[in-house]
């Protein structure tokens, strides 16, 4: 099992396509979004918080979670169904289920790695305080990690190789970061949109994040709406998915 | 004595039957080739064999092991090589030995099995960057780096240039005396003839003959080839 964790993270490390956005890209925004003064002005919409403590570190952990979930996770598993990787895998003793979990394992880190860069660099380069909150945190990142990977499982389930993952990854994922206030800001949108983005799995997380980081604890909510998620979509990939 | 073991064996799909009633056995020890034309049943057949597919009927004994109940350990002491191509674009072919030799309680040394195969050269290029004949050669080696009782070769020289082939051959016979079965399907009739002690020759899903390459290359009275067209020669099939 260790054997084939770390050829997928081998492999995952020559994908420079896929470690450019699940790791520059958020950061990158991070870093030009976090710089002009106006983000450090506190804002009464966000109960005085400035946007640079608040909106951006878990908007762009989001993104980066997002980019995680529903491309690279889905992309790899469908590709490697396509190719025959998982079927070759069920005439070995180890079988076609240990590189589903090795590649879970290997998309989990890197979700989790992007995250302490952005609370590492967010901290050193911008003067972004650390999420004061740990229990929240620790519950948005569990919720959310199984919600969006339930989401990219069901994907990788439904799609027919790499290109039609890669279709439904971004059906899923533009309208999920218009309803997590990634565009338009939440405070800015009209009632019954923002009323709606709470049921909405990435808009729940980086709500349940961005409380984690200014200190208050999640809405309970925000967090039913990532465990439903989880269930829902985890059972659905369950029935779905096919190793052929 | 048999290590292969298949009665009456059905599979559907849909409306066509892919295999309708085969029965045949294996010995321990030989090359058994399962030659027909394309849309033959052959993989099919090899495919209920290893335990990808179950049948619709009949039954199927491998190692005394039943390929639907006793996967685990079919799978341990069985080695497949598939027809289409099965591993990460940018995985490297020293790698792919390594992590299919981590899968086997006791494997076959890697370095040994590519230098037979002509892929020493090779090791640190992505599988991407093989030719096909390349790929062709890692995928034998990898169904044999588990140290398998039993081979399944499907489609073993397909792509290889006659160099290559030679050199396949001659590791077939190789691991035959080392007591290992193979079993064989392909398209070459000269492969059939050269290399395997018996052949079963399926046409529609049935085995319409199984004999030595002598024996149906006399029966038709003349080559294998003869053989091969006479007995799947029936109106061609959609």
């Amino acid at each position: 099992m260790i054997q084939i964790i770390l050829t997928e993270a081998r492999l995952y490390l020559r994908d420079h396509m896929t470690l450019f956005f699940v790791f520059a890209l958020p950061l990158g925004m991070l870093l030009i979004f976090g710089l002009p003064e106006e983000v450090r002005k506190p804002l009464p919409e966000l109960g005085g918080q400035t946007p640079l403590d608040s909106l951006l570190p878990s908007g762009m952990t989001a993104i980066a979670f997002a980019i995680v979930a529903a491309f690279a996770l889905p992309g790899a598993l469908s590709a490697y169904r396509q190719q025959g990787v998982l079927r070759r895998l069920r005439t070995t003793p180890v079988g076609p289920a240990r590189l589903l979990l090795a590649q879970l394992v290997v998309n989990l880190v890197a979700a989790l790695a992007s995250l302490v860069l952005m609370i590492a660099v967010g901290a050193a380069v911008l003067g972004i305080p650390l999420p004061r909150h740990l229990p929240g945190l620790l519950a948005a990142c569990v919720l959310g990690l199984a919600a969006l990977f339930a989401i990219g499982l069901l994907i990788s389930a439904v799609a027919s190789g790499p290109t039609s993952a890669g279709m439904l990854g971004a059906l899923v994922v533009f309208p999920s970061m218009f309803f997590a206030g990634i565009w338009l800001q939440k405070h800015d949108m009209p009632d019954l949109l923002r009323r709606a983005s709470d049921f909405t799995p990435l808009s729940a997380f980086r709500e349940s994040l961005q409380d984690a980081w200014t200190g208050t604890a999640p809405d309970p909510l925000h967090l039913l709406t990532l465990a439903v998620t989880a269930a829902l979509c985890g059972f659905a990939a369950a029935r779905l998915f096919r190793w052929e | 004595m048999s290590v292969i073991d298949i009665e009456n064996l059905h599979k559907r799909y849909g409306g066509t039957a892919a295999v309708a009633d085969v029965s045949l056995q294996v010995e321990r020890g030989e090359i058994f080739g399962i030659i027909g034309r394309n849309g033959a049943g052959k993989t099919t057949l090899v495919e209920c064999v290893a335990g990808l597919r179950r049948p619709d009927g009949g039954t199927i004994g491998v190692l005394g092991l039943d390929p639907g109940r006793d996967g685990a350990e079919l799978r341990r002491r069985v080695g497949v090589q598939l027809q289409q191509s099965a591993l990460p674009d940018r995985l490297r072919v020293g790698e792919a030995v390594e992590l299919y030799a981590s899968f086997y309680p006791d494997p076959a040394d890697g370095d040994r099995l590519l230098a037979d195969l002509g892929l020493a050269d090779r090791r640190r290029t992505a599988y991407a960057k093989l030719s096909g004949g390349q790929q062709q050669r890692l995928s034998i080696a990898l169904a044999l780096i588990g140290r398998p009782e039993i081979a399944i070769l499907d489609e073993l020289t397909t792509g290889l240039d006659p160099h290559a082939r030679r050199d396949t051959w001659r590791l077939i016979q190789g691991i035959r005396d080392r007591g290992v079965t193979v079993v064989l399907v392909t398209h070459f009739m000269d492969e059939a003839e050269r290399l395997c002690d018996r052949i079963a020759v399926l046409d529609a899903g049935r085995v319409v003959a199984l004999d030595t390459p002598a024996g149906l290359a006399a029966r038709a009275g003349g080559t294998l080839e003869d053989a091969f067209v006479a007995l799947t020669g029936r109106e061609a099939r959609p």
